[in-house]
């Protein structure tokens, strides 16, 4: 048999076999058992010795031309099916996952964790207190007597028992200083409660409270912390601070500080009150405040709340609309 | 406080305007609260005067005047006010005159040809004069520009002053604070010794010398008519003050300018002497404003033969206030200490001038001072006075306020050390006597600074002279102390149940008592002696209430699922070791509505208790107590009694978890599936312990699934437990798969279907080995549990 017809004939069928099937069809007519190149190798034996190696040659030559040429026409009939595979199987990616069930912490929450992130980082632990307060706690040991003024300052919620809901996070202080000596670094975020509720009040609200005690705290130390605090928190290089004498019975030197802030329109508004720990107030907590100073902070959480998120009306958050907390989901 | 602007300039000429002088009152603790103008923004309008008054011709309540405004010719103007006069000296907006929404024209009105306007003080954005035209006073100068001859360019500047600040609550205080920020000196009102005209004395018997060192009456007759001079009620007007009749605007006067409250009685209402003595017992007295009050012992009152008829320092009573018949008077004029007010007014749910003043600290040296200005502020209005009588100890037993100030100590608290010269200067400049000794400095405080009681109290002086924003900033030193790691697991935990879905809640820590019973009637809550609404009256014994209430809120807002939790305490009746209510830390939550947010490829289905016990399972696991926890079936009234489970570590109790009662889910208006939780918070925050390594198998893992049938008491808890309890070191883990119940299955039965894992750490299981578990298991699940394994 002429074996260059032998080639033409085998790349013909090849190429015409349109799937693995027909191709297969083709492989066992040539390479089979009774199939044309297994008809040659066996003419190969009767060959002249002459003859031989020349045949041998041709043949295989001829066995790996064919070879080559059903390889590549597989891997044609093999990508087009994958291709027509994929092509079935693709998908609106646009449809939903499933399960995206992400809630959101309260603002609140928000507000009091960022805050405390900054302050852990300068070593202030987090500490927390009773809710339900005792005088001696709230007031007495803060320098507010029974008689003081400033008790009217705090429309205070009392139990019959004489005890009270606290109306600052000022005792978490005393409590802390009964508790630990000096050096001090702490926060106290919580509840506090009022006796007073209306568009710009609500009858609990959040306070942190900041404390440091030492050897050397100052004035200019509070003025260096509260400042850098307040840029941070706005996230504004540009905000201005502003310190303004103020009083708090438990602190002397007090003052309270006033932001102003493009945001805010440039006006000033007052986001803490601050002072050096009245050295009676060490002195009740048995720090001699000869040897030791300290000074104090407070914030109001839900003002910082409202200015940082843009909240328009304090009492949003305490009804617990999930169309509004859903907006602080980030 | 509120006062006028210019009244404070007259008082301290510092040239600064408004807003500088704004700046710097801020800066002196003397809080600005707001400032407004004490007129409309108006132009045009001079005084004139009214020459003659006709009738119009064509309209009954319109009249033709003639007004004098300065120029060569009067002006024709129609009006319709009807208390116009001739002779009236008036307001009269000129012809292109600019009024707050009107300019006035020449115009014609009925017919009669009007150029300009006669004005009320309503018409000029001047509130609290009487309607009609502004009846002027007849000295002004005809055609000279209102705002000029009336000051009306001025502002009324309203500060807010904290406690300690009682000396600032007069235009003199503040002016001794601008003083000595400024240094300017301060022009106080000259005042003249009044004539005494007026032979009647006044008898005044002091029972409490303590309370009440200095007394001050004095008996005076007013004239008929008795009017309050215009510059007066235009002061007391920018102030806040209401013009009420000569004599109380001066009392008032004098408060404002001075700080020394007074008080006036009608002398003919008063029976006998005057007494200062503290209240009897069952005495009871009516105040000016009507209100009858009950008195205690502890309280001072002004008394005649009658029984009381003032409160002392707080408010004068009814039966001898002064009325617009009144033509004599008794003027008081007294120092009452702040021992003796503070707390009473408010005992009583009164808050006055007075007694605002008084329980602070008013100037023991000002009386004398104070009865002067007002008697001479009356002579000048024609008022006839007697003799002042002065009773009490007097001022010269008032001890001096001595301090001491340590150079030191300066540094110390502020952080920056101030020069001696500079001290001296600043302080005496607040009226304060210093003096220098080895360590600093001692200082007498004014009479009028009750404040200054420590140390630390004249460092703030300084700071406040040198100015807060003027101090220096330094950094707080590093620090070793290690803040603790608590905190941070709570905000893990929040964040774990944010990632499942959960929005956090705050709710109120009290709520209605009456839903608090339903909820948790078996617990006491604690209520609150005054709270602001019944609906708030009860502190919180679970957060449960809050947390339904927040729900329905959403429900009844067409909210379909509700996933909320929230942190905070609750508040048990028993006491703890301080004497306090017990306030525990909790984690609760409450879900309702489907199981899953809606969505196109999964079915959708209600929430049920598995769903919400794998948020539970779920951070019990982030607090590293998944082994040590169990849920054990329970009961508690809010909750399905078939569906409730306690939460327990190591068989304690720390939490609680359970489907809502069908019938509490009816009586709060909750119309879906809710599940309820609530773990003690401390459990959840102690710091997990670490971690360790456990080797990893090289050799093959082996599952073996079995299914049992357990009769209906049976829980799954048990079958795993006998599963466990058959001890091979390489028994991995037990997997619930599959629960059946039904058909092929008796009533009752349950079918659990479990993969059980085995691997061994050194070596690759035998197939007889682990045969032999399987059987002991088998063998151990029927003996204790008579658990068959499913055909």
């Amino acid at each position: 048999m002429d074996m260059d017809r032998l080639l033409q004939d085998a790349l013909t069928q090849i190429n015409e076999a349109s799937d693995l099937e027909a191709l297969e069809t083709v492989r066992v007519h040539y390479f089979g058992k009774k199939g044309a190149l297994t008809e040659l190798s066996k003419q190969l034996g009767q060959a002249s010795a002459e003859e031989k190696p020349i045949l041998g040659a041709k043949v295989s030559g001829l066995r790996q031309a064919i070879n080559e040429a059903f390889d590549a026409k597989k891997k044609v009939i093999s990508d087009a099916l994958l291709a027509a595979k994929l092509a079935s199987e693709s998908l609106d990616v646009s449809l939903p996952g499933r399960n995206v069930d992400v809630g959101s912490l309260h603002p609140v929450t928000q507000t009091i964790a960022r805050i405390n992130d900054w302050f852990a980082q300068l070593g202030f632990s987090v500490e927390q207190g009773p809710e339900i307060e005792d005088d001696v706690h709230n007031f007495e040991a803060l320098n507010i007597p029974e008689t003081h003024p400033a008790r009217a300052m705090h429309d205070t919620f009392y139990f019959d028992s004489g005890l009270l809901l606290r109306t600052h996070t000022s005792p978490v202080q005393i409590r802390t200083m009964e508790r630990q000596q000096p050096p001090l670094r702490i926060i106290a975020p919580g509840r506090v409660y009022r006796c007073d509720s209306d568009q710009t009040h609500t009858p609990m609200f959040h306070q942190i409270e900041g404390l440091v005690v030492d050897k050397t705290a100052n004035f200019a130390q509070l003025k260096a912390l509260l400042e850098s605090f307040l840029v941070y928190f706005f996230d504004d290089p540009e905000l201005k601070v502003r310190f303004r004498p103020s009083y708090f019975p438990f602190t002397e030197p007090s003052a309270e500080v006033d932001i102003a802030t493009n945001l805010l329109g440039g006006r000033w508004v007052e986001v803490l009150g601050c002072g050096v720990v009245h050295p009676n107030v060490l002195k009740h907590a048995g720090i001699d405040p000869e040897q030791y100073t300290g000074f104090a902070f407070g914030l109001g959480v839900e003002r910082l709340a409202m200015l940082r998120f843009g909240i328009p009306d304090l009492r949003m958050l305490f009804d617990n609309d999930v169309r509004f907390l859903r907006q602080f989901q980030a | 406080m509120k006062f006028s602007y210019q009244w404070l300039t007259s008082f301290v000429a510092t040239g600064w305007s408004l807003e500088q002088t704004c700046a710097k009152l801020n800066d002196l603790g003397l809080e600005v609260e707001e400032t407004t103008p004490v007129a409309g923004d108006f132009s045009g309008v001079v005084v004139g005067k009214v020459l003659t008054v006709e009738p119009h011709p064509n309209a009954d309540k319109l009249r033709v005047t003639t007004v004098d405004v300065g120029r060569a010719e009067p002006v024709q103007i129609v009006c319709g006010a009807p208390n116009v006069r001739v002779g009236m000296v008036a307001p009269t907006a000129l012809v292109g005159a600019v009024l707050p929404g009107i300019t006035i024209k020449d115009a014609e009105l009925r017919g009669v040809a009007s150029s300009g306007m006669l004005c009320s003080a309503g018409e000029l954005g001047i509130e609290g004069q009487e309607s009609g035209l502004w009846d002027l006073p007849a000295e002004l100068t005809v055609g000279s520009d209102l705002r000029e001859a009336l000051n009306l360019n001025d502002a009324s500047i309203e500060i807010s002053l904290t406690p300690n600040r009682a000396d600032a609550l007069s235009v003199l205080g503040v002016a001794r604070d601008v003083a000595a920020l400024s240094g300017v000196s301060v022009q106080a009102p000259s005042v003249t010794e009044h004539q005494v005209v007026l032979s009647a004395s006044v008898d005044v018997k002091l029972d409490a010398a303590e309370d009440c060192p200095s007394y001050l009456a004095c008996r005076v007759d007013l004239p008929e008519n008795a009017q309050t001079p215009l510059w007066m009620k235009e002061r007391l007007r920018r102030s806040g003050l209401r013009s009420l009749g000569l004599v109380v605007d001066v009392t008032n006067y004098v408060m404002l300018e001075l700080g020394q409250p007074m008080h006036a009685f009608d002398a003919d209402k008063i029976q006998g002497a005057i007494q200062i003595r503290n209240a009897q017992a069952n005495e009871s007295l009516t105040l000016l404003d009507g209100k009858t009050v009950s008195l205690a012992g502890d309280m001072l009152v002004i008394a005649d033969d009658t029984g009381a008829i003032a409160l002392a320092g707080i408010m004068g009573g009814q039966s001898t206030a002064v009325t617009d018949a009144t033509r004599r008077v008794v003027l008081e004029c007294a120092h009452f200490t702040p021992a003796a007010v503070v707390g009473r007014a408010r005992r009583l749910g009164l808050h006055t001038d007075a007694s605002h003043r008084f329980e602070r600290g008013v100037d023991p040296l000002l009386p004398e001072l104070a009865m002067k200005r007002a008697l001479s502020l009356l002579a000048e209005a024609g008022a006839q006075c007697a003799a002042v009588v002065s009773v009490g100890v007097g001022v010269t037993s008032i001890a001096e306020n001595r301090l001491s100030l340590r150079r030191e100590r300066i540094e110390r608290l502020l952080g920056m050390s101030v020069a001696d010269a500079q001290v001296v200067q600043l302080l005496s400049g607040l009226g304060m006597k210093v003096t220098a000794n080895a360590t600093g400095w001692d200082v007498v405080a004014p009479s009028w600074r009750f404040d200054m009681a420590i140390e630390a109290d004249l460092v703030e002086e300084l700071a406040r002279m040198i100015g807060l924003d003027n101090l220096p900033k330094l950094p707080l030193p590093a620090t070793s102390v290690m803040p603790s790691g608590r905190n941070q697991q709570e905000m893990r935990l929040k964040h774990l149940l944010v990632g499942r879905g959960y929005q956090e809640a705050i709710t109120y820590s009290f709520v209605d008592g009456k839903e608090q019973r339903l909820v948790e009637p078996n617990q006491v809550g604690i209520d609150l002696a005054n709270p602001i609404a019944e609906t708030l009256g009860q502190m919180r014994v679970s957060l449960w209430t809050g947390l339904l209430s927040a729900a329905r809120y959403n429900l009844n807002r067409q909210a379909k699922r509700v996933r909320f939790f929230e942190t905070g305490l609750r508040f048990l009746a028993q006491q703890d070791d301080n004497g306090l209510p017990v306030q525990i830390p909790t984690l609760a939550g409450i879900v309702c509505g489907s199981a899953a947010a809606m969505q196109w490829g999964q079915a959708t289905r209600q929430v049920d208790f598995y769903d919400v016990k794998g948020d539970v399972e779920a951070l019990l696991a982030s607090a590293g107590l998944m082994g040590q926890v169990s849920f054990v079936p329970a009961q508690h009234p809010a909750l399905h009694p078939g569906q409730t489970a306690s939460i327990q570590l190591n068989g304690q109790v720390i939490g609680l978890i359970g489907s809502l009662h069908p019938s509490l889910a009816k009586q709060m208006d909750i119309d879906m599936p809710a599940v309820l939780f609530s773990i003690d918070l401390a459990y959840l925050t102690a710091l997990p312990a670490k971690a360790t390594f456990q080797g990893l198998s090289k050799f093959p893992l082996v599952r073996r699934d079995i299914a049992v049938v357990v009769d209906a008491p049976v829980t799954f808890a048990q079958v795993s437990s006998v599963i466990a309890s058959v001890k091979r070191d390489w028994f991995q883990s037990a997997e619930l798969f599959d629960v059946y119940a039904g058909k092929g299955l008796a009533e009752g039965q349950r079918s659990l279907a479990i993969a059980l894992w085995f691997q061994d750490l050194e070596r690759t299981l035998t197939d007889a080995e682990i045969e032999a578990c399987m059987n002991e298991i088998i063998e151990q699940l029927s003996l204790q549990l008579n658990a068959q394994l499913r055909a």
